[in-house]
């Protein structure tokens, strides 16, 4: 199993912490970082280049569709899945046309990252 | 309006209805990015009537205006101008007027009370890396 680096962005400093929490325990993830904004989430993917990166939609100044459209024109982008406080169709489908793999409500995480992690900690493609 | 000579340069476009306002943020921004032309639209019509011969890198949209608000114009804006960003500014700080924003194609949400604090890197995010050198 691949040891995986994640990334977390989310403006909520306790939602951050709660998910870190999640899955730093999970089989496969080597390194959880977290950034408190799109902004910082730059700087840190430029770091660490992280394989996953779970980020808000709905954040203060840069939302996460705009950190998505930016990661895209990197070279080697990573995966994004997108985190939502609601499950609509339309934040969905906005997520999965700038690039996103997943769009996730906030409230379905504790059952869709076991899962998720496990499918990208799976043998490369 | 008198024509003013173009600074070579991205230009930043401020749609907000407050001239007081507008103006006050017209000179924020224009010595933060001295390299890009900042002017200014008092209604989402004006902006996107000018939006065509100014193909504006960025857009500093007001959510209140007087007639089309700012997420219509948004969604307009985008449609006509997919490559060009726009940071929603504005007095409601509500999740719902975030999400709104974001689903009409904004970049990026800076509340007014942020507006000293959270405009300028906001922007600086959306531009060109040759448009952030003074």
């Amino acid at each position: 199993m691949s040891h995986l680096n994640v990334l977390v962005v989310d403006d909520n400093p306790q939602f951050l912490k709660a998910v870190r929490q999640m899955i730093a325990g999970l089989p496969g993830v080597d390194r959880v970082d977290c950034a408190n904004s799109a902004a910082e989430a730059l700087v840190r993917i430029g770091k660490s280049s992280p394989h996953l990166v779970l980020t808000d939609l709905s954040m203060p100044n840069m939302n996460g569709l705009e950190l998505i459209r930016s990661l895209r024109a990197a070279p080697a982008p990573p995966r994004v899945v997108m985190m939502t406080l609601h499950d609509s169709p339309a934040h969905r489908a906005a997520a999965l046309r700038m690039g996103a793999e997943e769009c996730v409500a906030k409230h379905e995480l504790g059952v869709v990252l076991p899962e998720l992690i496990a499918s990208l900690a799976g043998p490369a493609r | 309006m008198a024509k003013e000579e173009k600074p070579p340069g991205a230009t930043v476009l401020i749609v907000e209805d407050h001239a007081p306002t507008r103006e006050m943020v017209r000179l924020l921004l224009s010595r933060a990015f001295p390299a890009c032309h900042v002017v200014g639209a008092e209604s989402a019509e004006q902006a996107l009537e000018q939006c065509a011969s100014l193909n504006p890198r960025v857009v500093v949209m007001d959510i209140s205006l007087p007639g089309m608000d700012g997420i219509e114009a948004t969604r307009r804006l985008k449609a006509l101008l997919p490559d060009t960003r726009v940071v929603m500014h504005s007095s409601h700080d509500e999740p719902i007027y975030r999400d709104a924003g974001t689903l009409a194609g904004a970049s990026a949400f800076v509340a007014k009370s942020r507006t000293y604090s959270d405009l300028v890197p906001a922007i600086a995010g959306l531009l060109p890396p040759a448009m952030l050198r003074t």
